[in-house]
């Protein structure tokens, strides 16, 4: 082969390695931001401190909460008004799930209330992050803390919280 | 002859090679970007991944602002509070 061959025959070559590495390249940051932040952690975690900051403020219970000495059916109810928090998405079924529930000093449950998708509470407690079907269910979080009322009555109070929303927080 | 026929094989030896690196950086990079692409999270500040050791969290905030209204039976409520984060 002649000088004259040999470089059009570099110059080709040149050419596909360019092209190989510039899909390689482009490939790679498609890979990289198609694919969504999982940021259901954070929601769920900031879900239980809303619904904590409403029922409790600065160690003491809502007073909306109790009616003669067990629950407001009218707080329960309208939880989701009463706290300023809404579940709607855009899906048809709720994407948001959270349960609160009052024990007493000796952790014998006094009430419970739930809120959102009821369904997803099994899934809450399904812990197998090895499992990939694991990033495809709920995301859950538990918050425990302690209140008193405004008699000084003391309460144990559980927050689990769920965030659904796989299709946008999961690929 | 035979030493310029020699050094040609040598030659397109050498860019075969240096084809095959590059496209098995590029296949190592792609897998890379898909794995970590799949380990995007934006995880909560006080998640157990989480390297910040002095965010103060909300349940502990309300637990000690109710402690130091009641705390009769701090030790069992300081037990059953810290038993989420086992």
């Amino acid at each position: 082969m002649n000088d004259k061959g040999k470089t059009k025959l570099l110059s080709g070559y040149w050419y596909i390695i360019i092209i190989i590495i510039a899909a390689g390249i482009i490939s790679m940051v498609y890979l990289f931001y198609n694919s969504p932040y999982d940021a259901r952690d954070a929601e769920s975690r900031i879900l239980s401190e809303k619904a904590a900051d409403c029922i409790s403020f600065h160690g003491i219970i809502n007073e909306n909460i109790f009616f003669n000495d067990s629950l407001n059916e009218s707080f329960s109810d309208n939880f989701l008004s009463e706290c300023s928090l809404n579940f709607e998405t855009d899906s048809e079924n709720p994407e948001y799930f959270i349960e609160i529930i009052f024990y007493n000093i000796s952790e014998e449950e006094l009430f419970s209330f739930s809120k959102g998708n009821i369904n997803w509470r099994n899934s809450c407690f399904i812990k197998n992050e090895d499992d990939k079907q694991y990033k495809n269910m709920v995301y859950c979080n538990e918050m425990r803390f302690y209140a008193v009322d405004n008699d000084e009555n003391q309460y144990l109070i559980k927050i689990i919280s769920g965030v659904g929303k796989t299709d946008k927080n999961v690929r | 002859m035979l030493d310029n026929k020699k050094a040609q094989v040598g030659e397109s030896l050498m860019w075969l090679v240096a084809t095959i690196a590059i496209i098995v950086i590029l296949i190592i990079g792609i897998y890379a970007a898909i794995a970590l692409g799949k380990a995007k999270e934006v995880t909560s500040v006080f998640s157990g991944n989480s390297q910040i050791s002095y965010y103060y969290p909300v349940e502990r905030a309300k637990t000690d602002f109710a402690l130091s209204i009641n705390d009769s039976n701090k030790d069992k409520i300081m037990e059953w509070v810290n038993e989420n984060e086992k």
